[in-house]
């Protein structure tokens, strides 16, 4: 695979695939969804080695035959493959009597021009097996540091590829990315305390990408973890997140409700509050679909509309909901280009809708310091929460862990706390962000976004 | 793609990498999904999984391709980079795998005990299967039920194994799946009540106990029946966990704990513990490949992705803990058996020990006696899944279940959340019931790193545990990455 003709030949089958199903019912709404990717992949754990080279693709084809919705998808971009599967699409669509009465037509372009797809470095083309390999192995090696760090998990995998989108109504469009991952897990255990933590490097491209303290920087974290004490307390407390751990928070405050589907389908919390205030004043926040560095930046959609900017809160108050083709129709919006293809693989299933980056509009003045120095009692936030995949996207109660939480005391950071249950309702809470802090990082996780405190989550450790 | 063109690329990868061994598996597996969602079909999904994995191995590391192109050529050009991707693991590894040539296996099997096999059976059949079972399970939830949802799902296909041993395999991978799920609107929320079966069975067997009519019915009179229930009280009380809680609780909690890769990077509790007593004498655990589907229900699973006969693995015999499940690598590092536990999600994946089917060893007791015996504590039933960590502190919630006092059952518990420490609680095992049942199905499955979900079998009889904690979050550290969704 080629990054310089993968477009064109994805592009180029995808074409014959459409041919030959607008042949076969040449009235049907038909889409064909292609992709390549090309990866190699070295995991490291206790010394063993999973190493993976190989190119991957598949093919995802949807039937809309008089609203009769089908979908049927396979591993491959073989013309013969695509056949198949257009086969199979088109006898469910026969055998099925339901009707979508809401389906209104497949995306159609309407001569927007063209997007970014983000960041593409071809270099990352001659990244062999054998530097990722020694780079997985230089991150455990630089984990070692000490014999308290009983194991250690390091990986690194570099990937790239393309997909693209050909239908029945006029999308013909496609769009590649090229990722570089490193990451390393360390665990530390003295008596009967055992933590852990990672760090990590991921870019779009070669000359950015950096794992020199990436080892050395989780080790530290995780040894540092086993100062640990308990909180003893349960109280409502300012929460500071840091980046990562504020990325999970934005986006289980914001995906869900501000998602077209549900509010068409009746489980968001945000319905009918567009222009309503939903946050603090100070908060104003893009989902950032061409942010040039992000992972999730490509040139369309997972139904090919061109990636755009939208602005889904701005001086507090609900601007717009993320929407695709369908739910826009329902909502008589326009299309935001939030249609995306989340399963794993992608092409194995159906379109649905998601952020691009959350973009948080960082504050000029608030340094991570003096957020910090500001706070007489409460904690402090990184890495992961246990539990926050589980808060209840209609309600918004959550109810999370965070293992690796710190103590702060008289504006500083004292020692890291044992597990602490954060509690509160989600939604509300954007009401509570007492302070945005002016160190804005782009998280792997779709978000942008500096520090946040937020204060009125109940607190217990 | 027939297994002699899988056989001859394999021998011809031989001549042109310098590799200690190589084995090529062919999946072609085709999987379905119906779901219908109260009047409105929501999906009816296909999808294809068609083409070769190859893992070539050197000095007792590995190196993995894969492609779904199936010409020689391709073949032949994904063995080449997985042996180079080999070589870097074997420069980088520090744990040697190596196992030794044994005798080739050769064989063909098909589940002859299916009398009506999927791909024979028409799509309009299946969607009439969820049909007869919607109105029934809206009417059997009451007047308050807001959701009514029916699945069918089903996995099937061909699997081709070579090595460079010569072996030849060739077998069936059948799974299907029926289930319905009711919600109903209580004065606190959103309560549901689900059934459904499933496993390596034919499209016969939905009928009787199992027919779409029985499955509705239970799923809305178990759902309105939540209505009514209570929170089960917190604490560590008496528990009669039922078969599928005990099969969940007993892959989830422990069988992870026994696979082999955990044990080589020293990150499990069992580690170093052949020949201990971990648990209570009564405590007999099986990770069995092919169990009496006609009888006990679960996967049939003949053979693993490495074409190692899979066996019924003894992991704890009286409390004893006896093997790991292993993979050719660890049963050779361990100086174990061969069990047959090396799986892969599909073809673009390289196996790692993943487990069959595991369940605990029926004991004596009635089902009548059982609830007897718990006398005052909770009979808890089912469960969604749940949450482990490499220490064995486990989080699961049951679905439902009753409270139970003077041997009698009083009243239905709302959804309540067990944990605790595996180890702990198996030895809090009093005893079982007589008969077992094993699980497995489509929906859900195991999760293990990036390989979910895999569809696995589990069960158990049902089992009196002494103490389990109930309620509450366990809030523990170092959550790792194995979920069950079941």
């Amino acid at each position: 695979m080629d990054l310089e003709t993968i477009k064109d030949d994805l592009l180029s089958v995808a074409d014959s695939g459409l041919k030959y199903a607008q042949n076969k019912l040449p009235d049907a709404e038909i889409e064909l969804y292609l992709s390549q990717n090309n990866s190699i992949i070295v995991e490291i754990q206790g010394g063993m080695v999973i190493a993976r080279d190989a190119l991957y693709s598949g093919t995802a084809v949807r039937v809309y035959n008089k609203r009769k919705k089908s979908f049927a998808c396979t591993s491959g971009t073989s013309l013969e493959n695509i056949r198949s599967t257009i086969d199979e699409a088109i006898s469910i669509s026969d055998s099925i009597s339901y009707i979508d009465e809401r389906f209104k037509s497949l995306y159609t372009p309407n001569g927007k021009n063209p997007s970014i797809e983000g960041i593409i470095d071809p270099n990352i083309q001659q990244l062999t097996s054998k530097s990722v390999g020694e780079e997985a192995n230089k991150l455990v090696q630089d984990s070692k540091i000490d014999p308290r760090i009983i194991s250690i998990y390091g990986s690194r995998q570099v990937s790239y590829g393309a997909f693209a989108i050909s239908s029945s109504s006029g999308t013909n469009s496609a769009s590649r990315y090229t990722i570089n991952v490193g990451e390393v897990t360390a665990v530390a255990k003295e008596g009967n305390k055992q933590n852990s933590a990672f760090d990590f490097c991921v870019t779009r491209n070669v000359n950015d990408f950096d794992l020199s303290t990436t080892g050395l920087t989780a080790s530290k974290k995780a040894l540092n973890l086993l100062n640990s004490k308990s909180l003893n307390k349960s109280d409502i407390l300012p929460v500071v997140w840091d980046s990562i751990s504020a990325s999970l928070y934005l986006k289980t405050a914001l995906d869900a409700p501000i998602s077209g589907k549900n509010v068409v389908e009746g489980s968001s919390y945000f319905a009918d509050k567009i222009g309503d205030l939903i946050a603090v004043k100070s908060l104003e926040v893009v989902d950032d679909g061409q942010l040039p560095e992000a992972m999730t930046t490509n040139a369309i959609d997972g139904e090919g509309a061109p990636s755009q900017k939208t602005t889904i809160i701005d001086k507090g108050m609900l601007k717009s909901y993320l929407t695709d083709s369908y739910y826009g129709h329902l909502l008589d919006m326009e299309t935001t280009a939030n249609s995306k293809r989340i399963a794993n693989p992608a092409y194995e299933g159906l379109p649905d809708i998601s952020s691009n980056t959350l973009s948080v509009k960082p504050s000029s003045t608030q340094s991570f310091e003096k957020i910090i120095q500001n706070i007489d009692y409460g904690v402090y936030l990184t890495g992961f929460l246990l539990g926050i995949g589980h808060t209840n996207p209609v309600t918004g109660d959550m109810s999370a862990v965070s293992p690796t939480a710190f103590l702060i005391e008289k504006g500083e950071i004292k020692y890291p706390l044992e597990a602490i249950n954060i509690a509160g309702n989600i939604y509300k809470s954007l009401k509570n962000i007492q302070t945005i802090g002016s160190d804005v990082n782009l998280t792997p996780f779709g978000v942008k976004t500096p520090s946040l405190v937020v204060d009125g989550f109940t607190v217990t450790g | 793609m027939d297994i002699d063109l899988l056989q001859e690329s394999t021998n011809k990868l031989e001549g042109k990498i310098n590799a200690d061994f190589i084995e090529m598996r062919y999946d072609d597996l085709q999987l379905r999904t119906l779901l219908k969602e109260n009047n409105n079909w929501k999906e009816i999904q296909s999808k294809r999984r068609k083409g070769i994995a190859v893992t070539t191995y050197l000095k007792g590391a590995m190196g993995f391709s894969s492609t779904p192109v199936l010409t020689e050529e391709a073949i032949i050009e994904a063995g080449i980079r997985a042996f180079k991707v080999c070589q870097i693991s074997a420069e980088n590894s520090t744990i040697d795998l190596s196992f030794s040539a044994e005798k080739p296996i050769v064989g063909r099997y098909s589940l002859d005990y299916i009398k009506r096999h999927p791909k024979d059976v028409e799509l309009s059949e299946k969607t009439d299967l969820l049909e007869r079972g919607m109105a029934i399970a809206r009417e059997s939830g009451g007047k308050d039920v807001t959701n009514v949802k029916g699945l069918y799902g089903e996995l099937y296909g061909d699997k081709l194994f070579t090595n460079s041993e010569g072996s030849k395999l060739e077998y069936d991978f059948v799974i299907t799946d029926l289930r319905f799920t009711v919600a109903n609107r209580g004065v606190d929320g959103l309560v549901t009540g689900s059934d459904g079966y499933g496993g390596s069975v034919g499209f016969e067997t939905y009928n009787n106990g199992y027919s779409p009519e029985t499955l509705a019915k239970n799923a809305g009179i178990w759902s309105k029946e939540q209505l009514q229930a209570k929170a089960a009280p917190a604490g560590d009380l008496r528990c009669l966990a039922e078969e599928r809680l005990v099969g969940v609780l007993a892959h989830e909690s422990f069988g992870h704990l026994s696979e082999a890769d955990f044990i080589v990077s020293r990150g499990s509790p069992l580690t170093d513990r052949i020949g201990e007593q971990i648990a209570n004498e009564n405590v007999t655990i099986f990770d069995e490949g092919t169990p009496d589907i006609r009888k006990y229900g679960g996967l049939y699973l003949p053979f693993d992705d490495q074409g190692s006969k899979t066996s019924n693995t003894v992991i704890i015999e009286n409390g004893i803990l006896k093997g790991y499940l292993n993979t050719r690598g660890t049963a050779s590092y361990f100086e174990d058996q061969r069990t047959g536990n090396a799986r892969a999600i599909n073809f673009t994946f390289p196996v790692i020990p993943r487990m069959k089917n595991t369940y605990l060893k029926p004991g004596s007791m009635t089902d009548d006696e059982a609830i007897e015996e718990l006398k005052e504590g909770i009979y808890a039933i089912r469960t969604s899944g749940g949450q482990v960590t490499e220490s064995g502190d486990f989080l699961f919630k049951a679905m439902r279940g009753y409270y139970v006092k003077n041997g009698e059952i009083q009243y239905p518990v709302k959804e309540v959340s067990l944990s605790g420490n595996i180890l702990q609680l198996l030895k809090n095992i009093e005893g079982g019931t007589k008969n077992l049942e094993l699980s497995s199905g489509y929906f859900g499955g195991c999760g293990k790193g990036d390989q979910y979900p895999l569809p696995v079998g589990l069960g158990g009889p049902k089992i009196l545990f002494s103490k389990v904690r109930f309620g509450g979050l366990s809030g523990k550290k170092n959550q790792s990455n194995v979920q069950m969704n079941f």
